[in-house]
């Protein structure tokens, strides 16, 4: 058994939660740094901003006061300056809000990801309401803001440490410098125009440009600029190295007085002379712009100061948090390396039990200890600690007495295993056998069927052509059958018309009759006459010679009759001629009747016949419908039959796929066992050692 | 003929086609007749007249030859068929010839009256043979027309008559 002593008894997650913690403090310390670095420079922009704003607030407003201050309340100017004063009022409430946002914000970041962005929206908001239009309203009514600057500075209430507002001061203050040089322009063009006119318009103008130099707080503008240079609690650069203001701001002071002086003295009788006040304003504008520059340098190494105190403070925050960082990086791989080295040492002992060298001697750990027993899964490990590695060490010395019992009844197993597989294996052999046999069948099977479903499609196929003929011999019987309808009409025709001449003849042969009986009686008479004539002439032969003449008469009366007689014979002749004739023609008219009821009889009975055929054919073809549809839907099961024995056999192959299969991972299992019994084998035989 | 030809040669006697020669007065006539399709011939003196279709009253008892009677002038003849007599058919006759009464009050059923001809005494002759059963009731043979007609023996007639009438 292999033992190591554990350098650390922590737990895992402990140490693991140090090297996290450790490792945190730098970099919150740098997150905390950045972030109150990253404030600064938001103030100072504000301020910066402020300032600005202000000033180009203000400026257009003081510029409209002047008249008022000298007109007094309910100038015609007031509205508007009310209003402008209104504007501003509003947008300072809305700077006011924005600027308000910020401390919230810069109070809760640490390490908020939101924090630039955050930052960024307030910046805009507090850029929001431009003051140009207003201003440059107002621009035209002068300007006098030293005091209002101040005001507003002071009212607003808008920065977070006296710096800031010391620096608005003097960016406020800084910004009137150039609308006083635009006021000694014109205070120039006023003198100008005095000198050329001595007006009383042009000497009042001059006179309230001097009203405003006379207003402006020097003394104030100067106190901005001087604090702003020495109150510096940060110690952005102290004051080494700024400029003095003094100087120029003395200079700027004193022009300014002696000139607003002398232009509230001009045009008196005691006055200075314009050449003086020229000379004056010059000297003025000199010391304003000279003010200015000044002042502008000031201010830029204000804000030079204040970026170069962000870098510093920047290379200070990276060094910091770098040195922290490294300390904690090598804390932490000091804890990592005991946590490794047990790891490596149940992974080494692993590793060796998977190579198989658990007959081969025993590997004995770095660190002493004693030795286990050599071979098999007999081998331990022992980690002194109470962390999760040594937990893990001790379950893994179970694992290996649980895999030792294992694999001893594995082995009991696997000679099982290896009775029953050689019984599967014969068992699958005769299985795969049997479905071998049954797949044959099968798709003798499905042969069959496809057979018998082929020919039910022809069966189908010629029954619809037979159901086609039926329906077109329908439609012929049906002509058919009109066409002896017809056939009968027109023999019902034939037959009234033969009927019409049977009565004809008939109706003539009445007058056959009529004549035969006229002369019949033209015959008797003729018959009478002759016997009369006889007699006469037998009177005449007993009468004598006195009957000669009678005799005569008698003869041709005897010859009149026999003409009489001889022709009514020639009538008697033709009317049996015409009698013939006549019973010839009825008898063929009666026979013609007769074929026409013969005819008719065989028209109604082919009428009949047709419609026992038209009959026949509609059972024929709706039959052969029947039969049709019958067809198809034997041919639809044969397709699914077929389709069912073809799944059938697929069954079966697959079946007999699996069979082979089985026999296959019986034969697998075979080798397997014996593999098994090989690999039992040697552990005993390791143990044995 | 016409009539008015007749007339004609009525009033000239003697000319024209009908005329009747003088001798054909002197010539004996007599009457041909047929019973069924044989011709015979009676005297024309011994007629008295020929009548159609006469009313026969049949009676019983008598034979067979002797039909019954006609009524001539509300003067009942005995009614004889010729033909039963010579032959035992009864003849269906429509013309009886009626005997003059003085030879005897009796007429003759026969088929037809064919002629009233004159004969001249080379036109007779006898019979030449047996010619039938009934030859006893002829008496000579006619020529007539060069047809030979059976001259009837009205005696023999008569006589059969009496004698079946007494039996």
């Amino acid at each position: 058994m292999t033992t190591t002593k554990a350098a650390v008894s922590f737990p895992i997650r402990w140490k693991i939660l140090i090297s996290s913690l450790i490792l945190l403090i730098p970099l919150s310390i740098t997150a905390f740094f950045l972030v109150g670095s990253y404030r600064d420079q938001m103030n100072f922009a504000v301020s910066e901003l402020n300032g600005s704003r202000l000033i180009r607030a203000v400026i257009p407003i003081l510029t409209a006061l002047s008249p008022w201050a000298e007109e007094g309340p309910g100038g015609p100017e007031e509205e508007l300056i009310n209003a402008a004063v209104e504007t501003l009022r509003q947008e300072i409430e809305e700077l006011q809000t924005a600027l308000n946002i910020l401390p919230e914000v810069l109070s809760k970041a640490e390490l908020d990801p939101q924090l630039p962005a955050r930052l960024s929206s307030a910046w805009l908001l507090a850029r929001k309401a431009p003051f140009e239009k207003k201003s440059a309203a107002l621009a035209a009514y002068g300007s006098d803001l030293t005091d209002f600057t101040i005001f507003i500075a002071d009212s607003s209430n808008l920065s977070l440490d006296p710096d800031l507002d010391s620096y608005s001061s003097m960016s406020a203050a800084i910004l009137t410098l150039p609308d006083t040089i635009r006021r000694m322009e014109v205070i120039r063009a006023g003198l100008e125009r005095y000198g050329r006119d001595r007006s009383v318009e042009s000497l009042r103008s001059l006179q309230t440009e001097a009203a405003f130099l006379t207003r402006l707080d020097l003394a104030a503008v100067g106190k901005a600029i001087k604090t702003s240079v020495w109150s510096d609690p940060l110690s952005y650069g102290a004051t080494t190295g700024m400029p003095d203001p003094s100087k120029e701001l003395a200079a700027f002071s004193q022009a300014l007085s002696t000139l607003s002086s002398s232009l509230m003295a001009l045009g008196a009788p005691q006055g200075p002379p314009a050449a003086a006040v020229a000379a004056q304003w010059s000297a003025a504008r000199e010391s304003t712009v000279a003010m200015q520059a000044k002042a502008q340098t000031i201010m830029d190494l204000q804000i030079q100061k204040r970026l170069d105190h962000f870098s510093r403070q920047l290379i200070f925050i990276l060094l910091l948090s770098g040195m922290t960082v490294l300390a904690a990086l090598f804390v932490i791989l000091r804890i990592t390396k005991g946590i490794s080295r047990s790891l490596e040492r149940i992974s080494r002992l692993a590793g060796e039990i998977a190579e198989g060298r658990a007959s081969g001697p025993s590997v004995k750990s770095s660190e002493s200890g004693p030795s286990g027993p050599s071979g098999g899964f007999s081998r331990r490990i022992s980690i002194d600690s109470n962390d999760e590695v040594g937990k893990l060490g001790a379950i893994f010395n179970k694992l290996l007495e649980m895999l030792e019992d294992m694999i001893k009844r594995i082995d009991g197993n696997a000679k099982d295993i290896s009775e029953m597989v050689q019984g599967l294996s014969a068992s699958s052999q005769e299985i795969s056998a049997t479905a071998n046999e049954q797949a044959a069948a099968v798709k003798e099977i499905v042969s069959t069927i496809e057979d018998a479903n082929h020919l039910s499609k022809n069966i189908s196929g010629r029954v619809e052509e037979v159901s086609r003929i039926a329906t077109d011999t329908k439609k012929n019987v049906e002509e058919g059958f009109g066409a002896v309808q017809s056939n009968i009409g027109k023999m019902s025709e034939i037959n009234e018309a033969n009927t019409k001449t049977i009565s004809g003849i008939n109706f003539l042969g009445d007058k056959i009759k009529n004549i035969w009986d006229i002369v019949n009686i033209i015959n008797n008479i003729a018959d009478q006459t002759r016997i009369i004539a006889f007699n006469a002439e037998l009177e005449a032969s007993s009468a004598g010679e006195a009957g000669k003449n009678f005799q005569i008469v008698a003869s041709e009366i005897r010859r009149l009759a026999d003409s009489t007689v001889n022709s009514t014979n020639e009538i008697k002749t033709r009317i049996q001629e015409i009698e013939r004739s006549s019973d010839s023609l009825l008898l063929s008219s009666e026979q013609g009747t007769e074929l026409i009821q013969q005819g008719k009889a065989l028209s109604t009975q082919m009428s009949k016949l047709f419609s026992d055929i038209s009959a026949s054919a509609d059972i024929s073809s709706s039959s052969t419908q029947q039969i049709a549809l019958s067809i198809r839907q034997q041919v639809s099961s044969f397709e699914q039959i077929v389709i069912a024995i073809k799944q059938i056999s697929q069954g079966v192959d697959n079946f007999v796929m699996a069979t082979r299969a089985t026999s296959a991972t019986t034969e697998n299992l075979r080798h397997m066992a014996a593999t098994l019994n090989e690999l039992m084998k040697r552990f005993e035989g390791g143990e044995s050692k | 003929m016409t009539p008015q030809e007749m007339m004609e040669s009525i009033r000239q006697g003697s000319s024209g086609p009908g005329a009747i020669e003088s001798s054909d007065m002197d010539r004996l006539k007599y009457i041909v007749f047929r019973i069924g399709d044989k011709p015979y011939a009676l005297p024309a003196e011994d007629v008295q007249e020929i009548m159609l279709d006469m009313t026969i009253h049949y009676l019983p008892f008598l034979p067979d030859f002797i039909r019954g009677l006609v009524n001539r002038l509300g003067e009942p003849y005995t009614l004889v068929d010729l033909q039963s007599l010579f032959t035992r058919h009864p003849l269906e006759g429509r013309v009886f010839l009626i005997l003059k009464p003085h030879i005897s009050k009796m007429a003759f059923n026969i088929s037809a009256v064919q002629d009233i001809a004159p004969a001249l005494p080379e036109h007779l002759r006898r019979l030449s043979a047996m010619t039938g059963t009934h030859e006893s009731f002829l008496s000579g043979i006619l020529d007539h027309k060069g047809e030979e007609v059976h001259l009837l023996s009205l005696d023999a007639v008569l006589d059969a008559v009496r004698e079946a009438l007494h039996a």
